[in-house]
């Protein structure tokens, strides 16, 4: 009588766990299932018949040019903002937790960026970076005699000002998440240290960085899993150009499936994708709570 | 007792309520003729020959004899679509149209395969080049050969030959596009230019002759695939003279890399290594390059049709013309017929879609498609006056000067047609030649073909 009322009890609780564990299943299990099912199929997405291929669509991945370069870009431009928007966005951080008369505005100013959708600011940095001498950026530097720059016209100019605009609009974001943390150090550390002699270099690599170790975990996961889906801004300002040069592997995925109907390579490249971010996103948390565990 | 009383009240109004609703959704659905009583049918059957000859006469007269919902996705917005809508409302007031829009490319072609997949397709929909292979493949669509309208000569041969296969029409597509090089006329008077150029070399002098006039000869972003240099000079060097080429491509008896290095190089050493065209243009928005041609910053652009408004708005006193891409010995467009309509096969109104497919096929209906569109309608019983700029491109491709490489490629059409894209791109910024941009289209049909 006692475990029926108990487990009674129990399910009471259970159901409110019912509609995310419905919506979860629904919106992420099943395409998940149905994605890894497809994977060794040759499914185009518009017959419904379909043949077991085996791992011909895995075996593909790898020497198709493309989903190989696709690949660099990605786990490159992941790469790139996780590090720059991590060194930029802890001094302003910093910046940002000064008392000054500004202080709200400067904030706001900051985290202006990041409200935009990617795509949006994708076409309007698009206009900025064009390589004509029309373009905003050669224009202005017409101005003062300069020659206009190609900026989007090569594979590896397109790369930076990709990286240079997804770090101008994240690094207010992620400064935001560094200065919730700055904010929770008690002031009782810095002064302490103060008494002790320490310099405020010292405190800052001694006290602040330790501190916001937890910060740093949670921004690098975030860049991390951002940064490895990313889709909408290379698109928006390149469109993958010149040729499929600046082309991401979401990318690739939404284009081999649905325009080119082939969704087993699509989905074999997804599937590749999925355990590898698991991969990857397991490795550095693990290896960044290890690293709080030292610190603290 | 009171709450039992107002509950009771209540229900039997709800469900009064209810069957008045199933009541009239039942008479809507249904046509007038099912309606009819028995006799009243008879005598219509009887009277069809007069009751047609009169349809005829008074083709604007509003019909009655069809009503119920037919559902369309459309490729054109609810602004553009509503004149062929209000003149189909008019010709038939009982038909409701129940109308969706998917903005084209690629989000109408994914919304329309994730609809027939499911099996809740539209009874209309569009056919386009990028989708045409699924749809016939994949029998959603319904064979319009034996329609009056494919049959009398109004749509011609050549809408049958695109969206057609193994001799059946499956789609009415009544007009087209037209491209080509579009030149400021007045910038090639002040280089001292008198004519248009005929051949490939003298389109290259064309070029010098404007740069020595210290004008900006060419613009092209080669981002788009229906309109840039290649594809016309594939028409006069290669298709002009074997016409099935390239189903000899699609049956292994020739290549990619033999029969489109030739157009390629030819662009690639004329424009790009003469620096006519040069590599930081493909950054360039398509916007950016017709607000140049517009504002007069180059002689010369690569555009279509869809492009006369925004530069006559940008600049109304613009003296321009569209003119073709000279080859060797011919000179070809850029164009294409545009997307046509389609009927679901597995309709349930298919009465009520055949009715809008002949309508559309009508002079009021190509008038409202004109009128809506901006299409150059090449369907018989409606001839629009074209813009003046673009009158002689619409004559020649009319008289089928022009090439578009994905009416072409009848398989695989949208793979090939991005690494088309993606090869041009990377042959104008230098980091693979011709050949190999070429030969790039023929490992994409190797790849695609073996799956």
């Amino acid at each position: 009588m006692k475990k029926k009322r108990k487990l009674v009890k129990q399910i009471q609780y259970e159901i409110f766990f019912l509609p995310a564990l419905i919506a979860f299943t629904t919106f992420t299990v099943i395409p998940l299932v149905k994605t890894i099912m497809y994977s060794v199929t040759d499914f185009n997405g518009i017959s419904h018949e379909y043949r077991f291929v085996g791992l011909k669509n895995f075996i593909g991945v790898f020497q198709d040019e493309v989903m190989r370069q696709a690949l660099f870009n990605t786990l490159f431009y992941t790469f790139c903002t996780m590090l720059l928007i991590n060194l930029l966005s802890i001094p302003l951080a910093i910046f940002l937790d000064k008392k000054t008369r500004l202080k709200s505005a400067e904030r706001a100013v900051f985290f202006f960026p990041s409200i935009v959708s990617a795509l949006l600011l994708g076409y309007i940095w698009g206009y900025i970076l064009s390589p004509l001498p029309t373009g905003a950026a050669n224009s202005l530097l017409g101005a003062f005699g300069v020659s206009p720059i190609g900026w989007t016209s090569t594979s590896w100019g397109a790369r930076l000002c990709i990286i240079g605009v997804a770090v101008w609009t994240s690094t207010g974001w992620h400064a935001t998440v560094y200065l919730a943390y700055l904010q929770a150090i008690s002031s009782e550390y810095y002064e302490a240290a103060s008494i002790d002699g320490a310099s405020k270099w010292k405190q800052f690599t001694q006290i602040t960085i330790p501190m916001l170790a937890p910060g740093f975990t949670v921004n690098t996961l975030l860049l991390l899993t951002n940064g490895l889906k990313v889709y909408d801004l290379p698109y928006a300002l390149t469109k993958g150009g010149p040729g499929f040069s600046n082309y991401t592997v979401t990318q690739v995925i939404i284009q081999r499936g649905i325009s080119e109907k082939q969704y087993g390579a699509s989905t074999a490249l997804a599937t590749i994708f999925i355990i590898l971010v698991m991969v990857i996103s397991c490795v550095q948390f693990m290896t960044m709570r290890k690293r709080e565990e030292d610190i603290s | 007792m009171k709450r039992k009383i107002v509950s009771l009240i209540l229900t039997a109004v709800m469900l009064s309520s209810i069957l008045t609703g199933c009541g009239g959704k039942a008479s809507e659905g249904a046509t007038a003729e099912s309606s009819k009583p028995a006799e009243e049918t008879a005598a219509s059957e009887e009277n069809a020959p007069e009751a047609e000859s009169a349809d005829d006469s008074e083709a604007s007269e509003p019909a009655d004899d069809l009503s119920g919902t037919l559902s369309i996705l459309s490729w054109y917005d609810e602004t553009k679509a509503a004149p062929v809508l209000e003149a189909f409302k008019a010709k038939y007031p009982n038909v409701t149209v129940d109308f969706q829009y998917s903005p084209p490319v690629a989000d109408y072609v994914e919304k329309l395969s994730t609809l027939l997949y499911s099996g809740a397709g539209p009874d209309i929909f569009y056919m386009a080049l990028e989708n045409r292979e699924d749809l016939i493949k994949g029998n959603y669509v319904e064979d319009l050969s034996n329609e009056p309208y494919m049959t009398d000569g109004t749509i011609p041969d050549s809408v049958k030959t695109t969206y057609g296969a193994d001799g059946k029409a499956y789609s009415l597509a009544v007009d087209c596009w037209v491209g080509g090089i579009f030149y400021n006329k007045d910038m090639f008077e002040q280089a001292g230019i008198t004519e248009e150029p005929k051949t490939w070399d003298e389109l290259l002098e064309v070029c010098q002759t404007l740069k020595d006039a210290g004008i900006q000869p060419i613009m092209d972003n080669c981002q788009d695939a229906a309109v840039n240099f290649t594809a016309p000079l594939y028409g006069s060097e290669v298709k002009a003279d074997n016409a099935n080429i390239v189903q000899d491509i699609f049956e292994g008896k020739a290549t990619f890399k033999d029969t489109w290095t030739t157009p390629i190089a030819m662009w690639k050493e004329g424009l790009i290594d003469n620096g006519y065209l040069t590599a930081d243009m493909v950054g360039a928005t398509g916007d950016e390059v017709v607000t140049a041609f517009a504002t007069g910053q180059v002689a010369m652009i690569l555009s279509g049709s869809w492009n006369l408004n925004t530069i006559d708005t940008i600049n109304p006193d613009m003296n321009y013309k569209c003119m073709g891409v000279p080859g060797t010995d011919e000179t070809y467009y850029c164009g294409a017929i545009n997307v046509g309509l389609c009927i679901n096969s597995a309709s349930q109104n298919k009465e009520l879609a055949k009715a809008f497919l002949e309508f559309a096929a009508s002079p009021e209906g190509l008038e409202a498609q004109y009128k809506g569109y901006g299409g150059f309608t090449i369907a018989d019983g409606f001839t629009p006056e074209f813009p003046e700029e673009i009158q002689e491109a619409v004559a020649n491709v009319k008289a089928g000067k022009y090439y578009i490489p994905m009416a072409d490629w009848l398989s695989y059409t949208e793979s090939l047609r991005l690494t088309y894209i993606q090869s041009l791109q990377d042959c104008m910024v230098g980091t693979i030649t011709p050949e190999e941009a070429a030969t790039r289209l023929d490992d994409k049909l190797a790849e695609v073909s073996a799956e």
